[in-house]
């Protein structure tokens, strides 16, 4: 990771400092580590990620209500990596693959092939349905670009563009109704 | 022995609704890191994140063993799987037999009926046993593991032993067709944390609760054993099955 990276993604923001990369919620940007809760692992960190400030279950992890108020200090550019898969699973990579122009975006109908007969079904009666629950699920509740259904990111200085190659498990179930 | 250029991927189902689906694999996954003999473990699911493809985008290492979550070669394991892991640009990814092909599972099973038996200090002669599984019409191999660990168990004693399923012949909800005059024990053949396990199954039965002890139904006695993915039961199970696959690989 020689190359420039930013220092945010998302809800995210990072700082180096040596081999420790004090990863934290950007909300939480300007305070004192003291006053942050101080995650131990991966372990925490994910058992964290999976909830929001409620309490309740956040299956998606790009959705904008990560809570705030810990910090994660990771020995090393490798934990930092980890760290990041923990918070937004499988987003640096495809970043890496924008930034370097091969980022593949899955097909619509070879997608819909792999789903149950029923959902198959579910889709085909209800007309435009994946664009509706693009506009209405994806767009409002998720930070990534829809980039698999025509969106064109706009990627900031700093930061690591957030990027969605094909629906994910919550599209499904938003489409199950 | 060590695999520092692999990743271990723990492959689950996962849901969007139920926040402890998958706390079993994930703990599992964090318990096996600990151990520092892969280059990476993760957990990656079917329905909640990270995604299958997610788990692979965000690896270093381009050497990938996959042991399904799942206890049966079924539908999930041979179709899903086979196919999600089957061509990934950049990576070797094998597959390992499901968690639930693992010999293991009979004794895991023979441990919650002993605790059963105990609890009341009854002989398996005095017991129908049940196991629940969940079954589909789409493949045989989730019958054919549930019926195979009955047809062990029956070898222990109980007055009968059989399989029954939630989608399929026999059914679950028709257990006191299958089970003879007496108290019946259900060991149910699914993993901790879904729905199937803690609610589903002990509906059919009419049983109020699912934790590991004997309730009454009419004027029968139900023993309902804990479902089976304990992480300390299963940590060693996926690292025997992964580390087994990649010494095969190597010879």
């Amino acid at each position: 990771m020689a190359r420039d990276v930013g220092n945010s993604m998302g809800q995210i923001v990072w700082h180096r400092a040596g081999d420790v990369w004090e990863v934290r919620h950007i909300q939480d940007r300007n305070l004192s580590s003291g006053g942050l809760r101080r995650l131990q692992d991966l372990h925490e960190l994910e058992e964290l990620v999976r909830r929001d400030a409620e309490g309740r279950y956040r299956p998606l992890r790009s959705e904008a209500n990560l809570v705030w108020g810990w910090l994660y200090r990771a020995k090393g550019e490798g934990e930092f990596r980890e760290a990041m898969e923990v918070i937004y699973p499988g987003l640096w990579g495809n970043a890496e693959a924008w930034g370097e122009g091969r980022l593949r975006c899955e097909a619509w109908d070879l997608v819909l092939a792999k789903q149950t007969e029923r959902l198959k079904k579910k889709t085909n009666q209800a007309g435009p349905m994946p664009q509706r629950v693009v506009e209405q699920n994806c767009k409002k509740r998720c930070l990534k670009a829809v980039v698999w259904a025509g969106e064109v990111p706009e990627v900031k200085k700093g930061e690591m563009p957030m990027l969605c190659t094909g629906p994910c498990g919550l599209f499904w179930s938003c489409l199950e109704g | 022995m060590q695999f520092r250029d692999t990743a271990l991927i723990l492959a689950g189902h996962g849901s969007t609704l139920n926040p402890d689906s998958s706390r079993y694999t994930r703990e599992t996954a964090h318990r096996i890191r600990e151990r520092d003999i892969f280059g990476e473990v993760r957990s990656a699911f079917w329905k909640e994140q990270p995604s299958y493809v997610d788990a692979l985008r965000g690896l270093k290492s381009r050497k990938v063993v996959v042991v399904p979550w799942f206890l049966a070669n079924g539908y999930f394991t041979t179709k899903v799987l086979a196919r999600e892991f089957a061509e990934v640009s950049g990576c070797e990814c094998r597959l390992t037999d499901p968690i639930g092909s693992r010999p293991e599972i009979l004794a895991h099973l023979q441990k919650r009926a002993a605790r059963l038996l105990a609890a009341r200090g009854w002989h398996p002669s005095q017991v129908s046993l049940l196991v629940a599984s969940h079954g589909t019409p789409l493949h045989k191999g989730s019958r054919e593991a549930a019926s195979g660990l009955a047809e062990q168990m029956a070898g222990d004693g109980y007055r009968r032993a059989r399989a029954v399923f939630l989608e399929e012949e026999p059914r679950i909800a028709d257990w006191k067709k299958h089970a003879a005059e007496g108290p019946v024990m259900v060991l149910p053949h699914f993993l901790a944390g879904g729905l199937h396990g803690s609610e589903d199954v002990p509906e059919l039965l009419g049983i109020q609760g699912s934790a590991e002890q004997w309730y009454r139904v009419e004027k029968t006695e139900i023993g309902y054993g804990e479902p089976l993915g304990r992480p300390e039961e299963m940590e060693d199970v996926i690292v025997d099955l992964a580390m087994g696959h990649l010494r095969d690989v190597r010879t």
